[in-house]
């Protein structure tokens, strides 16, 4: 009699849940257990891939914060320059329309006409002006609008004739008979309806400064169509007068009917020489 | 002291010990720290002694278990949890006992293999009919593994230490299910062979 094994019962007693005979001897057999230094190394590259791990995370969430911060301040420095140009243009639109709506009045008087080409005769330094200001054109807007604000108060003129005030050569130039330097004379802060009209001529007169020669000789051709120089321009032309030329001025305008403009005149001159005595056809327009 | 100290570790991991190992798995390729302890504890045991009673060497199986423990570790981040944890951490150690046994050793012959199934034939007057001690069977059945070729020692072990099933065999093997089959029944004839020598 002999004891055959069936190979596939015994394999199927070994995949039983309890492994048959042999997973019970099994099972007996010294349970090694790996030594703590397996433990200490197997543990410690494990956290060291964690912290090695989070590390390039933070670096790449540190580079993403910085590039998206980046382009918000980019952005926002280009909105903020593109609202600072567009407060600039809309500030330079305003000065251009200011300048463009002085009132402008005929002249029918032939004095008039004469006084406007005795004006529109450049003289040398009108003429050298453009070349030595011409840079100034290069400015950017915001230092011309700075420049087109309201200008302070001339210093007060030198006694000497020859030399005129910087902000308006060809104005500010006395006449050869005259005493006094008239527009050398600073204008009182209260001034301001007078000074506001006058200032709109201040500015052509920078930006004919400012011109290239032949831009100045094309609009003095055009001046010289235009039909009149404006009643801003003649007021300011009368303050350089003297006393007696100015009152006579005025005193001619109120007889062309020009009241308004002579009442300005007067009030400009009473401020400029307040103690000076008003003819008597003048004392009614005195304010 | 320092066996303190690793089981101070292994006791805080147990706190995490009622998630599955494919969860432990994610939560540590998440950077939980405390998942991979608990995994750890889980399976060094295990994974061990497969590797030493593949092995046989204590320096290759200290060897090989932190490699192994190193590529998992490694390959954290591309896991997923639709394969069981343990058949993937044991198809890692497997593959390093196979390359190991490449390098190392020659398979055993088929010659081998047909003299045990003719010894299993014997009759049973010429098999030892004593009874042995519990301490001689263990003996014997260390030994009969250890002779056992390379591919089947490891498909017996994987099925006694791991107790994987036929298809986890075939899945951490690489084997087809009959091959694994194969190597399981000639495993046991050696096995069986060395208990009745």
């Amino acid at each position: 009699m002999s004891t055959r094994r069936d190979p596939e019962q015994d394999l199927q007693q070994l995949l039983n849940a309890d492994r048959g005979d042999l997973g019970h001897i099994y099972d007996k057999l010294a349970r090694a257990e790996p030594p703590p230094r397996l433990d200490r190394i197997v543990l410690g590259e494990a956290a060291r891939a964690i912290r090695s791990q989070r590390q390039p995370r933070a670096q790449r969430w540190l580079v993403g914060f910085g590039s998206a911060a980046g382009i918000v301040l980019a952005a926002g420095i280009a909105w903020q320059v593109g609202q600072q140009m567009q407060r600039q243009d809309a500030a330079d639109t305003s000065s251009d329309s200011a300048r463009s709506v002085i009132p402008v009045q005929p002249i029918s008087a032939p004095a008039d006409v004469e006084r406007e080409a005795v004006y529109a005769q450049p003289s040398a330094e009108s003429v050298a002006a453009p070349q030595a200001a011409a840079p100034a054109k290069q400015e950017s807007a915001p230092m011309r609008a700075r420049q087109e604000k309201p200008r302070p108060a001339p210093p007060p003129a030198p006694p000497a004739p020859a030399s005129p005030p910087v902000p308006m050569p060809e104005l500010a130039k006395p006449k050869a008979d005259t005493a006094q330097p008239a527009a050398a004379e600073p204008f009182p802060a209260a001034e301001e309806s007078a000074a506001s009209a006058a200032g709109g001529i201040l500015r052509e007169q920078a930006d004919m400064a400012a011109e290239p020669a032949a831009v100045v000789e094309e609009k003095r051709a055009s001046a010289a169509k235009a039909p009149a120089p404006s009643a801003s321009m003649r007021l300011h032309r009368n303050i350089q007068l003297d006393p007696e030329a100015w009152l006579g001025e005025i005193i001619r305008l109120e007889e062309q009917g020009r009241h308004q403009e002579a009442i300005e005149n007067l009030r400009l001159f009473r401020r400029k020489y307040p103690d000076h005595d008003l003819p008597d056809v003048l004392r009614k327009l005195d304010p | 002291m320092l066996m303190t100290t690793s089981l101070d570790c292994l006791n805080l991991a147990s706190m995490g010990s009622e998630r599955t190992d494919e969860e432990l798995m994610l939560a540590y390729a998440g950077g939980d720290m405390i998942a991979f302890e608990t995994l750890y504890r889980r399976h060094r045991g295990t994974l061990y002694r497969f590797l030493l009673r593949s092995l046989r060497q204590r320096a290759d199986a200290d060897e090989l278990f932190q490699e192994t423990w190193s590529r998992a570790v490694a390959a954290r981040e591309r896991y997923r949890p639709e394969a069981k944890f343990s058949t993937w951490l044991l198809q890692i150690a497997h593959n390093l006992v196979i390359d190991r046994f490449r390098r190392s050793r020659p398979h055993a012959s088929a010659e081998e293999t047909d003299l045990l199934f003719s010894r299993l034939d014997a009759p049973e007057s010429e098999q030892p009919d004593r009874v042995l001690s519990e301490f001689e069977q263990r003996r014997r059945l260390q030994l009969a593994l250890e002779e056992l070729p390379e591919e089947q020692r490891v498909t017996f072990l994987l099925r006694m230490e791991n107790g994987l099933g036929l298809e986890e065999l075939s899945e951490v093997t690489g084997a087809g299910r009959e091959t694994v089959k194969s190597r399981l029944r000639y495993a046991l004839a050696r096995v069986r062979a060395r208990f009745e020598s």
